[in-house]
């Protein structure tokens, strides 16, 4: 598995260093302007792990409040923006786990179109495969994947974004890819 | 990428994640703004410099106490009045410690006061404000200036200032853009060391901040003890700092202690619940031995932490005695755990003084010499002992074949030179007694599992060594009584009988349980319908004063081995399937524990109690049939209703399903006999990773056991073991029995992914596997199971398996011809399992074996074959793994367990004379095309090869042509049975030749001489030929 070209323009413009010390001296409009700058591609994070747009809308903004109590104790500001996926993944990571203890869950309307597809006999794409094999998964694993595959993060800035060895990263990306593909042939077979 | 499922390649993922994620709906456009309304505006930095910031300064304050619990008290300020305490108990976390630990709240002046006016260590619960704090050191950081009285700074004192515990919210730290200065506060304070209060339970609070001082309430006490460690000119500021030894409360957040998960703490506070019942744990703190000096100074040297705590984990308990409605100081008392460990050390100003239990059971623990003085006092009787001593176990003597059947109590080879002595050095000689001045006995430990004993007794270093125990158990067995014992020395029946091994190092020991169903020959094998945990339910019912020492399962036919007057019949029970013992000590109330034995027959409500000796006309029966309430003969575990495995195999190849647990039992060393388990599998988490580099999931692995992480479990319970699901590792150990089986690379373990969320789901299994594979060449080795067969799972049922697995393409034969050709060699199995591969793999799965068999390396695809067979072992029959390996398209097959494979292909003769009925030539060399027999006084000019003097003799000639070599060897007539193996000799490039037979005691007196011809594929040179140079007959 050779490493991979990282995409461009998925995050967005660099943010200002000095605009970062600002908000880690507690200065709040410089965290204002972060949280404008950096909503979208929290937000498109949390929902390509979650699934789920009102549980992706809480964890972006779990994001962002996790982010303005810890930004103090960033001792890297030059590695902010992997530090700023962390704590989405995180975010991510405890709505989840919150949700899983609710009872009723709420269903998002791209899913209630999906499902009525699925209903009217209409073949399903890849996208709609894909998010039926990746609600299977652990997110941890769901967050793995989303990062590498739609993030276009190499191993080494996913190592960086987890917090964890490269090597183990590597491992940890192969388990869930191994995961993914045995999720999308389940899926598959009962389709079948 | 590898296609995660057919044709899904990299591109066609990203295109699917990327329209996945175009689907989301456009981000709303309030989001932004409601986020930022909902932050809070940092005015106070309580929130950005949360609690590891405090443990950075406790880190300081304890590096501190090793110099010397150097401290802070602002005397050279007026005192302002102590703090009034409040009329009333505040409500929250203060008023649940305050109740819980009966302390009265008082504020910082009034603690003061206290420590001016009581020079004790006594424990107070105190209100007051955390200083704030000059901020972190860093390179090129603002200078910072301490104006508080500053400390002899020893070479681990750091430069940042304490933080202080004040009466007023003030804030000390001015700072300007180069310099923060830390300022004397204005009010009382003092300073406090956290270095015993952060624990686990202690949930992360924002405690220390930059910008202002923050409410802080903690429980805590001046005076500490190891303000002695100090350094001399410092005592004084070590007795003044606040040792706190649990924070209650922070800026208004209430600090509850919340449960969490610590191996061995609950096992720890319990210990010293025993030692010392009625005390209050105000914080227990682990440790290991190399950092126990960080918070016992006078622990510089590892080697000065008491023995009986010397462990890696140490925890260290602060405790006060309860509430007893006086107003008495109750002061900080300090004690010492090991891990696992059963005595307590306290902690005191003359040093550590051990707790030793004195009771085990409620029995008094008696020296080896004290048990003497019992066993010659003049009292015949059995009564029930524990004795502390050291265990010098058997030592390896060569004995003689034991009889089929013995008594449990008798002295025999190698058990009489077992001892129980009262101080750790070893017996001088193989089998002396105690040197004079030290007290011993020889004691037996019938039908106890003595595993935990034997690993103590062969620790790491694997010098072996006397092991500190507790055993319970008795002189004058009845089963020693001469009739039965049936020696004519009584000495040979007088040792000490152990009934239970209480501790072992201190440790309290697991209840022992063997359970050996293996039948005489010809009886046939049966299994308990009852587990360990079931017989101990009927007794919980029963007689639930029990506290069982033992339990044993045997067949009935074998119940004599463990009862010797039954041996004839008495009860019955020879003629039952599987019979229990189980002895244990009656602890109830009103009189001294008593032992009791009983026999309940397995899955009945048969049961019989010791009985004052009664004689029969069958002799003596020392059992009387009891009325024991057993509430069903059918366990719940076995109702089909319940039973999660009711519709798993419970036999399998003749195999009768086991749980975990009795799986456990059979975890002997040496013993590689087939088990069918039933228990619940997890996989290790899919996250983990080895930090050693081993790969978990690799599709090749050597059969070793794997990092922690990387286990996978069988357990007897479906418990959850990763209860925190960001953990890797697990966070609880079972409390079943467990397992950690290694699943081979050619063992197909297809079983639904079981983790969710972080956490698996237990799976119920039923699988075939066994210990003591030759393949887990480690050290311990004997001690993993190795799987052979998935059978059966919740999920899917019985488990088909393949006729191979093929992990090479390279195979041409097909399985049906490979099994042909080896059951040809070897027999017919009760079931095989078969596999082809690469050589390279086999030598990552199987080194050993490739290094005996190296022609195996010499082709493309090795079949392997694990075959059950049947061996006797023991005058017992077992059934258990054979290995036989074949190169694919070849002839010749290797094969073997244990001690490794040898070549199973020979070249057979029979040679004439009715003293000689097989010859098996066994030509490593594969030189040999042929071998016919010869008379042996054919006059060839025979010439000598090797010694003379052993038990044979080798001779060696030309044949009829320079391919043929004559051989011939003068062993003793009763050796029918001969093997000449023929190997290459790489020095003289001839053949190594050499004759060997199975020795036949008692025949040593009549030599003959045997002959064979062997056909080289090459002319042999006779001055090339050798032979072993001290290889005797046998």
């Amino acid at each position: 598995m050779g490493e991979r070209v990282r995409r461009d323009s998925r995050i967005g413009p660099a943010i200002d260093r000095s605009l970062i010390d600002r908000a880690r001296n507690g200065d709040l409009d410089a965290f204002e302007t972060i949280v404008r700058a950096r909503m979208d591609a929290v937000y498109r994070l949390t929902s390509a792990i979650l699934g789920n747009e009102a549980d992706a809308r809480d964890a972006a903004q779990e994001t962002f409040v996790a982010a303005w109590r810890e930004l103090a104790r960033l001792r890297e500001p030059d590695k902010f923006e992997a530090w700023l996926q962390r704590v989405a993944v995180n975010a991510a990571r405890q709505t989840h786990r919150a949700r899983s203890r609710r009872r009723i869950r709420e269903i998002p309307s791209s899913t209630v179109v999906a499902l009525a597809d699925r209903a009217a006999g209409a073949p399903r794409d890849d996208a709609a495969i894909l998010d039926a094999a990746l609600a299977t998964l652990p997110v941890e694993q769901r967050a793995i994947l989303v990062l590498h595959h739609l993030e276009g993060r190499p191993l080494a800035e996913l190592a960086t974004i987890l917090e964890i060895p490269e090597g183990t990263a590597k491992s940890r990306l192969f388990t869930a890819r191994r995961a993914l593909a045995a999720a999308i042939a389940s899926d598959e077979e009962r389709e079948r | 990428m590898t296609s995660p499922a057919g044709d899904w390649d990299d591109t066609r993922l990203e295109a699917a994640f990327t329209a996945r994620a175009s689907r989301v709906r456009t981000l709303p456009a309030d989001l932004a703004a409601s986020v930022v309304e909902t932050l809070p505006r940092r005015t106070r930095a309580a929130a950005d410099r949360p609690r590891a910031l405090l443990a950075a300064a406790a880190a300081i304050m304890l590096t501190v106490g090793l110099g010397g619990l150097a401290t802070v008290i602002l005397t050279n300020r007026p005192q302002v009045a102590a703090t009034p305490g409040p009329s009333h108990l505040p409500t929250g976390p203060i008023a649940v410690t305050a109740q819980e630990l009966g302390l009265t709240p008082i504020g910082v002046a009034e603690a003061l006061a206290t420590y001016q006016a009581t020079p004790d260590d006594r424990e107070v619960l105190v209100s007051g404000y955390l200083s704030n704090d000059p901020g972190p050191i860093t390179d090129g950081g603002p200078t910072i200036t301490c104006d508080v009285p500053d400390r002899d700074s020893g070479p681990l004192l750091s430069p940042q200032c304490s933080p202080l515990v004040m009466a007023e919210p003030e804030s000390i730290v001015t700072r300007t853009l180069t310099s923060a200065t830390v300022h004397r506060p204005s009010g009382p304070a003092f300073s406090p060391n956290f270095a015993y209060a952060f624990t686990p339970d202690t949930p992360e609070v924002p405690i220390i901040g930059e910008a202002a001082p923050i409410a802080i309430t903690v429980v805590g006490h001046f005076h500490d003890r190891r303000s002695a460690s100090c350094y001399i000119g410092e005592q004084a500021a070590c007795q003044s700092t606040f040792v706190v030894d649990r924070i209650v409360e922070v800026d208004g957040i209430g600090v509850h202690r919340t449960p969490v998960l610590e191996l061995g703490r609950q096992a720890a506070e319990q210990a010293l619940a025993r030692a010392v019942p009625g005390l209050l744990v105000v914080t227990t703190v682990r440790t290991g031995r190399g950092d126990i000096e960080d918070l016992e100074p006078s622990f510089v040297d590892p080697s000065d932490i008491p023995a009986p705590v010397d462990s890696e984990v140490i925890w260290l308990i602060q405790a006060i005695t309860a509430p007893d409605g006086s107003s008495a100081p109750r002061s900080v008392r300090t004690f010492l755990v090991g891990e696992g460990r059963d005595v307590v050390v306290e902690m005191t100003e003359h040093g550590p003084t051990s707790l030793d239990p004195k009771t085990a059971l409620g029995l008094p623990i008696l020296s080896a010499a004290e048990a003497i003085a019992v066993r010659d006092g003049g009292d015949p009787g059995d009564r029930e002992l524990a004795v502390h001593g050291w265990f010098s176990p058997a030592r390896p003597l060569p004995c003689p074949a034991p009889p089929r059947s013995v008594n449990p109590v008798r002295l025999q080879c190698p058990f009489g030179s077992q001892w129980l002595l009262d101080s750790p050095e070893p017996l001088a000689a193989r089998q002396s007694a105690p040197t004079s001045g030290r007290a011993g006995f020889q004691a037996l430990l019938p039908f106890l599992d003595q595993a935990a004993l034997t690993t103590a007794a062969r620790p790491a270093t694997r010098e072996a060594r006397l092991v500190e125990v507790v055993l319970i158990g008795h002189f004058h067995d009845r089963r020693g009584h001469g009739a039965l014992c049936d020696v004519p020395d009584p000495a040979a029946c007088a040792g000490f009988v152990a009934d239970g091994i209480y501790s072992i190092d201190g440790v309290r020991a697991p209840t022992s349980t063997i359970v050996d169903l293996e039948p005489w020959e010809p009886e046939p094998r049966h299994e308990p319908a009852w587990t360990p945990a079931d017989v101990d339910g009927l007794f919980d019912v029963a007689l639930p004063s029990l506290e069982i020492l033992s339990r044993v399962a045997l067949p009935g036919h074998r119940v004599s081995q463990i009862e010797p007057a039954l041996g004839t019949g008495g009860l019955g029970v020879i003629d039952r399937d599987v019979v229990w013992s189980v002895t244990g000590l009656d602890v109830g109330p009103g009189s001294a524990p008593i032992r009791r034995t009983f026999l309940v027959v397995d899955g009945t409500a048969e049961a019989y109690e010791t009985a004052p000796w009664e004689v029969s006309n069958i002799g003596f029966v020392p059992f009387r049939l009891i009325d024991l309430p057993l509430a069903s003969p059918v366990p719940a575990s076995l109702s089909p209703d319940v039973d999660p495995f009711a519709r798993a195999p419970h036999e399998v190849a003749g195999l009768v399903s086991r749980t975990v647990a009795m799986a456990v039992d059979r975890r002997v060393p040496g013993d590689d006999s087939e088990i069918l388990v039933r228990g619940w599998y997890v996989a290790h988490d899919p996250a983990a990773s080895c930090p050693n580099g081993q790969a978990l999931d690799a599709p090749i692995r050597p059969v070793l056991p794997v990092c922690n992480e990387g286990q996978n479990w069988l357990l007897e319970l479906p418990e959850q073991l990763w209860s925190d699901p960001s953990k890797i590792g697990i966070d609880r150990l079972p409390t079943g029995a467990s397992i950690n089986p290694i699943i081979p690379s050619d063992v197909p373990f297809d079983v639904p992914p079981e983790w969710q969320g972080g956490s698996p789901t237990p799976l119920a299994v039923v699988v075939l596997g066994h210990f003591t594979d030759p393949r887990v060449q480690t050290y311990a080795g004997d001690a993993y199971f190795v799987i052979d067969q998935l059978v059966w799972t919740s999920a899917a049922g019985m488990v088909t398996q393949p006729d191979a697995v093929r992990l090479t393409a390279s195979a041409t034969e097909t399985p049906e011809a490979v099994l042909a050709r080896i059951e040809s060699e070897l027999g017919q199995a009760n079931l095989t399992w078969v596999s082809v591969l690469d050589p390279r793999d086999l030598a990552i799965l199987d080194p050993d074996t490739i290094r005996r068999a190296p022609e195996l390396a010499e082709t493309n695809a090795v079949w392997v074959v694990r075959r059950l067979i049947d061996q006797p072992y023991d005058n017992l029959t077992r059934r258990l793994i054979d290995w036989a390996f074949t190169v694919d398209g070849g002839e010749r097959v290797w094969g073997g367990a244990g001690s490794g494979v040898d070549l199973a292909t020979t070249i057979d003769v029979d040679p004439p004379g009715s003293d000689t009925r097989i010859v098996e030539v066994v030509d490593y060399s594969r030189w040999v095309l042929g071998v016919r027999a010869l008379a042996a006084a054919d006059d060839l000019g025979w010439r000598a090869v090797g010694p003379d003097d052993a038990g044979w003799r080798l001779e060696i000639a030309r044949g009829s042509t320079p391919h043929e070599l004559a051989v011939r060897w003068h062993g003793y007539r009763c050796q029918t049975d001969w093997k000449l193996s023929v190997r290459r000799d790489p020095p003289l490039a001839g053949p190594w030749v050499s004759p060997s037979a199975q020795s036949i005691e008692g025949c040593e007196e009549d030599r003959i001489s045997r002959a064979v011809v062997l056909t080289f594929d090459r002319p042999i040179d006779l001055d090339t030929v050798t032979t072993n140079d001290n290889t005797s007959g046998g």
